[in-house]
C-alpha cells in the first residue's frame, strides 16, 4: 500500500498496483524504493484525485500501455482510438470542469489511457456539431467578424460532411 | 528527512532552475544505488516544478522561445515550453562531468578503471532518476522537437549519456582503453584482475553508442572504434608472439593442444566480457594467429599422427585446421594416399602369406578391416566431415578394385580386370551356402552388410552380378541355400544399391524355383498314380522318384553342354513320363535337359554289405555305375559306348568314382589319380568295397568343367558389356542426333559408371561396329550422326 496526499492534504491509501497506473509514480517507486512513504501529489485536489484513483482501481489489471513513440499503429489500436467502453463512458459523465481537471491530472501523472479516453470524450462532444452548438456546449463567445467567418468556411469547405 | 523547500513560482525560470539544480546536484552526488537519495516528496516536487513550469503560460517567455526554436516552431500553433530547462540541465551535467574528469587525469591503470566504474555506476543511476524527473519534458517538449525534425534534441537519459561520452570518456579514452587492454593481458597470462569489473567498462561503451536519429537502435560505433579495434590488434600481437615462442620450445602436438585450449579460453572470455557481436571477429583473429599462420607446421605432423593412429591428436589437427578456410584441403590427399597405401599393404601382406588359392573370406575381411579402421577415424577424429568421407571413399575405391590379389602384376593377367567382384561373390556364396557350422543370423546379416559395403566400391558391378548369379543358380538348383530369408535379404540389399534392373534376373530365378516346387509335387502325385495303376494290373511302372527343376533359359547362367549323353534304360520311362506330362501341361514349350546339373541317389550292393550303400552321384556317374548291373568288367571304350559321354565328362566322372573305390582299374591298386585312362583300360566293380559310412557322396566338380565355366563367365561379362555399350551409344545418339567423338565417349562413360568402368578402347570398338552396321555414320573426322 502507498499513501497519496492531495494538494489539500487528504490522504488516500491505495494498492501499489493502482498507484502504478501513473507512470510518474511507478517510476518513482522504482527509483526510490517501494516503501516511499507518503507521496505528495501537489498539483491535484482531493476531489479530482479521488476520481482518478477510482479509474486506476478499476483498470489496475489492464496491460500497461507500450511506452515509446510507435503507438497507435496497429489495427487494434486504431479501433481503440474511436471506441470508449461502457465503464469509462459512465465514469466520465461528469461536469465539464471535472472532465477538464481529470484530463490535466492524467497528463500530469502520466496515465496515458485516462488521458486518451478523456480527450476522446471531449472530441465526441464536438463531433457532428455546428460551430454554434459547439460554442454553446463549451460556453465560448464568438469573436469572429462575419467576414472572417465566411472566409474560414470557404477555406474549410472540403471538410464539410455532406 | 531533509526539509523540502516549497515549490518555486511556475513562471519564474530562474527560481525554477535553481530549485531543480539543487535536486539534480543531490542526485548526482549521492550514492543512490546504496540507499541515500531523494525523499518521495522532493522527487514529486522536482517533477511538479518542471511540470508547472512547462504548462505555465507567459507571453514574454513564449516570444523568447520562438526565437530560440527557429523557423520550424513558428509553423506550429501552440508553443511548448522547456528548452530553457533542457539546456540548463545539459550545461549542468557537462560541468559536473568535467570536474569528475579532471579528478581522473592523474590516475592510470587499475586505479583509473576502478574510478571509472565508480563514477559510471553513480552517474547511470542518477541519469535514470533525472530522466524520470524530467519525464514531462521528455513527453512533451522533447517529443515535439524531435517530431519537428530537430533530432539533436534527445530524451534526457540519452542526453546524459552523450554528455558522459563528450565530457568524461572522450578526454580519457586512450588511458581507459590502455588500462582495459592491460587487464586483458593479465587475464590471458592467467593473472587475476582483482575487483575490477572489466565487463562493466566494456559494456559502458556499448551504452554510449547512440544514434540520434533513432534512439532505440543499438549502435555499437563507440564500442567498436574505441575498444574493439584496439582489442583486436592487441589480441593479434599477443597470440602471434606467444605462438611463435611456444613452437620454438615445444612439439607440434603440444602446440595443437595449447592452441585448442587457447581458443576455448578466448571464446569463454568473449562470452563473459565482450558484446556478443564481437565474437566472430575476435575468434577469427585468434584463428588467424594461432592456426592460419602455422597451418603448414600443423599439417606437417599429420602423416606421422596417421601412422600412429593417434585419434585424439588427429582430431585436434582436424578441429584446428577446419576452422580456417582452405587449411584442411592439403591434408586430404595425404589422408587419401595413406589409406590407399594401407589397403594395398594389407592385401600385399595377405598375398605374401598365401599358400595356394585366395580364400575369399579372408580377402574380403581384410578389405573390410582396413575400411572400418579408417571409417572409424573419420567418424571419431574428423567428426564425420564430408570431404574426409569423400577422400576415404576414393582411397577405398582404389585399393578395393586394384591390389596385389585383385590385379596381380603377372603376365597372365593382361586384361587387368579386377578379381574383387568374383571374390566378393564367392564370399557371399560361402555365407549363403549350407555348411556344417551354423552362423548366427545376426552375424550373417552383419557379414552380408559388409559385403554390401565392399560392393559399393566395386567399379565392375556387372562382373559381380554375373558371378553372384552363377553362384546363386547353383545354390538354387542344388538346393544348397542355407536360408531363404538370407538369400532374399541379400538380393534386397543389392536392389537398394543398384535398382530393380540389377536384380531382376535374380528374382526371376527365385520365382522359377518356387514354381518348380509346385510342379514337382504335382508330378510326384502323378508318378504315384501310375505306380498304383501298374500295380493294379500286376505290372511295374518302372518309374523312379524324380524332382525336376524347370528354369527359364535366359535367366539362368547354366550352360547346357553337348555331351552326347545317353540316358540309362532304367531312367527312360521316367524321362518319357515327365516329358509327356510337361508337354501336356505347357504346349509348345521346349525342354532342354541339363544333364550335367543332374544328380541322383543309387543303392550299391556289394558282397561285403547286406544293406548296401546309399550313394549320391551325378547322373553321368549313375550311368556308368548302372552299366555294372550287367557286367563285372568293362573297358573305357565299352563305357563310352554305353553312356555316349565325351572324353572330358567320361574321364572326369570315372576319376571321381575310382577315387571312391567303388570301381577299380584292373590290376592297379595304387592311387587311381596317376592312372592314364585309355580306351583299352579295363575297369572292374569292387566287390570288396568296405566303408563305415552308409551314405556316400561321390559327386564332385570336374576340374576342366570349373575352368571352362570361369572362361564362360568372363566371356559372358564381356559380351554383356558390349551389348550394354551398344545400347548406350545408340540411345545417346538417338537423343542427340550428332555428337563429337569425345563427347560421345564421355557420355557413354558417365552412363556406364554404375555398372562398370568401360575402357576407351572398348567404346571405340563398339562405335566402329555400329558404323559398320549402319546405325551411325561418320560425318566429319571426329563427329558422328545417328543414321537409323
Amino acid at each position: 500500500m502507498v499513501t497519496l496526499v492531495s494538494s489539500d492534504g487528504v490522504s488516500f491509501n491505495v494498492d501499489q498496483k493502482v498507484a502504478s497506473r501513473s507512470a510518474l509514480i511507478k517510476n518513482m517507486m522504482e527509483d526510490i524504493g517501494e516503501d516511499a512513504g507518503e507521496i505528495p501529489v501537489p498539483n491535484v485536489s482531493s476531489n479530482v484525485l479521488k476520481k482518478v484513483i477510482e479509474y486506476c482501481t478499476y483498470h489496475k489489471d489492464d496491460p500497461l500501455p507500450q511506452s515509446g513513440e510507435d503507438e497507435g499503429t496497429s489495427a487494434a489500436d486504431k479501433k481503440k482510438s474511436t471506441v470508449i467502453d461502457d465503464w469509462d463512458y459512465n465514469f466520465l459523465q461528469v461536469d465539464q470542469e471535472m472532465l477538464f481537471e481529470i484530463i490535466l491530472t492524467a497528463n500530469y501523472l502520466d496515465i496515458k489511457p485516462l488521458l486518451d479516453v478523456g480527450c476522446k470524450t471531449v472530441a465526441n462532444m464536438i463531433k457532428g456539431k455546428t460551430p454554434e452548438e459547439i460554442r454553446r456546449t463549451f460556453n465560448i463567445a464568438n469573436d469572429f467578424t462575419p467576414e472572417e467567418e465566411a472566409q474560414i468556411r470557404r477555406e474549410n469547405e472540403w471538410a464539410e460532411d455532406r | 528527512m531533509v526539509n523540502t523547500p516549497p515549490l518555486p513560482r511556475a513562471d519564474d525560470i530562474d527560481a525554477t532552475w535553481k530549485y531543480i539544480e539543487d535536486g539534480v546536484g543531490q542526485v548526482l552526488r549521492d550514492d543512490l544505488a546504496h540507499g541515500a537519495g531523494l525523499s518521495s516528496q522532493m522527487y514529486m516536487n522536482l517533477y511538479s516544478a518542471i511540470h508547472n513550469y512547462c504548462v505555465s503560460r507567459d507571453s514574454n517567455r513564449s516570444v523568447s522561445l520562438a526565437s530560440r526554436g527557429g523557423v520550424g516552431s513558428s509553423t506550429r500553433g501552440a508553443q511548448l515550453i522547456g528548452a530553457d530547462l533542457y539546456y540548463k540541465l545539459k550545461g549542468f551535467l557537462e560541468s559536473h562531468l568535467s570536474s569528475l574528469e579532471a579528478e581522473a587525469q592523474p590516475m592510470s591503470g587499475g586505479n583509473l578503471l576502478l574510478y571509472y566504474i565508480k563514477c559510471w555506476d553513480k552517474y547511470t543511476v542518477g541519469a535514470q532518476y533525472i530522466n524520470h524527473i524530467f519525464n514531462y519534458l521528455n513527453r512533451h517538449w522533447v517529443k515535439r522537437e524531435r517530431d519537428d525534425g530537430r533530432k539533436n534534441v534527445v530524451d534526457v537519459n540519452t542526453m546524459c549519456l552523450c554528455a558522459w561520452k563528450e565530457c568524461f570518456f572522450d578526454p580519457l579514452e586512450k588511458k581507459v582503453i590502455d588500462a582495459l587492454l592491460e587487464q586483458f593481458t593479465r587475464l590471458r597470462n592467467g593473472e587475476s584482475t582483482g575487483t575490477i569489473d572489466i565487463r562493466k567498462v566494456v559494456y559502458s561503451l556499448v551504452s554510449l553508442g547512440l544514434d540520434q536519429l533513432d534512439i532505440k537502435r543499438v549502435n555499437l560505433q563507440v564500442y567498436e572504434q574505441a575498444f574493439l579495434h584496439p582489442f583486436i590488434q592487441h589480441t593479434k600481437d599477443y597470440y602471434t608472439k606467444e605462438s611463435a615462442l611456444f613452437l620454438q620450445e615445444n612439439t607440434v602436438v603440444d602446440y595443437n593442444r595449447k592452441a585448442e585450449q587457447r581458443l576455448a579460453e578466448e571464446k569463454g572470455r568473449v562470452d563473459v566480457y565482450l558484446h556478443p557481436s564481437s565474437e566472430q571477429r575476435v575468434i577469427e583473429t585468434c584463428h588467424e594467429c594461432l592456426i592460419a599462420d602455422h597451418a603448414e607446421v600443423i599439417r606437417s605432423e599429420f602423416g606421422s599422427l596417421l601412422q600412429g593412429y593417434r585419434e585424439d591428436d588427429i582430431r585436434r589437427v582436424h578441429v584446428l585446421l577446419s576452422k580456417v578456410d582452405g587449411a584442411l584441403d592439403p591434408i586430404l590427399p595425404v589422408f587419401e594416399s595413406y589409406v590407399k597405401q594401407e589397403g594395398e599393404n594389407a592385401v600385399k601382406q595377405l598375398a605374401k602369406d598365401l599358400t595356394g588359392t585366395v580364400d575369399a573370406s579372408t580377402y574380403v575381411d581384410t578389405l573390410i578391416g582396413v575400411y572400418e579402421r579408417y571409417v572409424h577415424l573419420v567418424e571419431v577424429a574428423f567428426s564425420n566431415h564430408t570431404s574426409l568421407h569423400k577422400v576415404l571413399d576414393a582411397a577405398c575405391l582404389a585399393f578395393i578394385n586394384k591390389n596385389a590379389i585383385a590385379t596381380p602384376d603377372s603376365p597372365s593377367n593382361k586384361s587387368r580386370d579386377s578379381k574383387t567382384p568374383e571374390l566378393l561373390a564367392s564370399y557371399c556364396n560361402t555365407l549363403l551356402k549350407k555348411t556344417t557350422k551354423t552362423t548366427e543370423d545376426f552375424d550373417l546379416e552383419a557379414k552380408l552388410e559388409n559385403a554390401i559395403v565392399i560392393f559399393r566400391f566395386l567399379e565392375e558391378k556387372d562382373a559381380f552380378q554375373k558371378h553372384y548369379t552363377r553362384n546363386l543358380a547353383r545354390r538354387l538348383v542344388y538346393n544348397s541355400s542355407a536360408s531363404d530369408d538370407a538369400e532374399r535379404s541379400m538380393v534386397n540389399k543389392l536392389k537398394n544399391e543398384c535398382g530393380m534392373e540389377y536384380t531382376g534376373k535374380l528374382n526371376k530365378m527365385f520365382q522359377d524355383i518356387s514354381v518348380s516346387g509346385e510342379l514337382q509335387e504335382e508330378f510326384k502325385e502323378r508318378v504315384q498314380q501310375k505306380r498304383q495303376d501298374a500295380a493294379a494290373s500286376g505290372g511295374e511302372a518302372n518309374l523312379v522318384d524324380f524332382s525336376p527343376t524347370i528354369i527359364a533359359e535366359g535367366c539362368w547362367p547354366l550352360p547346357s553342354v553337348k555331351d552326347g549323353f545317353r540316358l540309362p534304360n532304367d531312367l527312360t520311362k521316367t524321362y518319357e513320363a515327365f516329358t509327356q506330362y510337361y508337354q501336356a501341361k505347357h504346349q509348345g514349350r521346349k525342354l532342354k535337359w541339363l544333364w550335367n546339373f543332374t544328380k541322383g541317389d543309387v543303392k550299391i550292393h556289394t558282397k561285403g554289405s547286406k544293406i548296401g550303400y546309399s550313394v549320391t552321384a551325378s547322373i553321368y556317374q549313375i550311368a556308368i555305375l548302372l552299366a555294372y548291373n550287367d557286367a563285372d568288367v568293362l573297358s573305357v571304350a565299352d563305357l563310352q559306348e554305353i553312356t555316349g559321354l565325351s572324353n572330358t565328362y567320361l574321364h572326369g566322372s570315372l576319376h571321381l568314382i575310382l577315387k571312391s573305390k567303388f570301381l577299380l582299374v584292373e590290376g592297379v591298386s595304387g592311387d587311381p589319380k596317376d592312372v592314364e585312362l585309355t580306351p583299352e583300360t579295363r575297369i572292374v566293380f569292387n566287390q570288396d568295397f568296405k566303408s563305415k559310412k552308409i551314405r556316400i557322396n561321390i559327386n564332385g566338380v570336374i576340374k576342366t568343367e570349373a575352368k571352362a565355366e570361369a572362361e564362360e563367365t568372363k566371356k559372358a561379362i564381356e559380351e554383356d558389356r558390349k551389348w550394354f555399350l551398344q545400347a548406350t551409344i545408340v540411345r545417346v545418339m538417338k537423343a542427340r542426333k550428332t555428337l563429337k567423338h569425345t563427347a560421345l565417349v564421355q557420355e557413354t562413360i558417365v552412363q556406364s559408371k554404375k555398372r562398370f568402368h568401360p575402357k576407351i578402347g572398348e567404346i571405340k570398338k563398339v562405335i566402329d561396329d555400329l558404323i559398320e552396321r549402319e546405325y551411325l555414320t561418320r560425318i566429319e573426322q571426329d563427329k558422328y550422326e545417328y543414321a537409323a
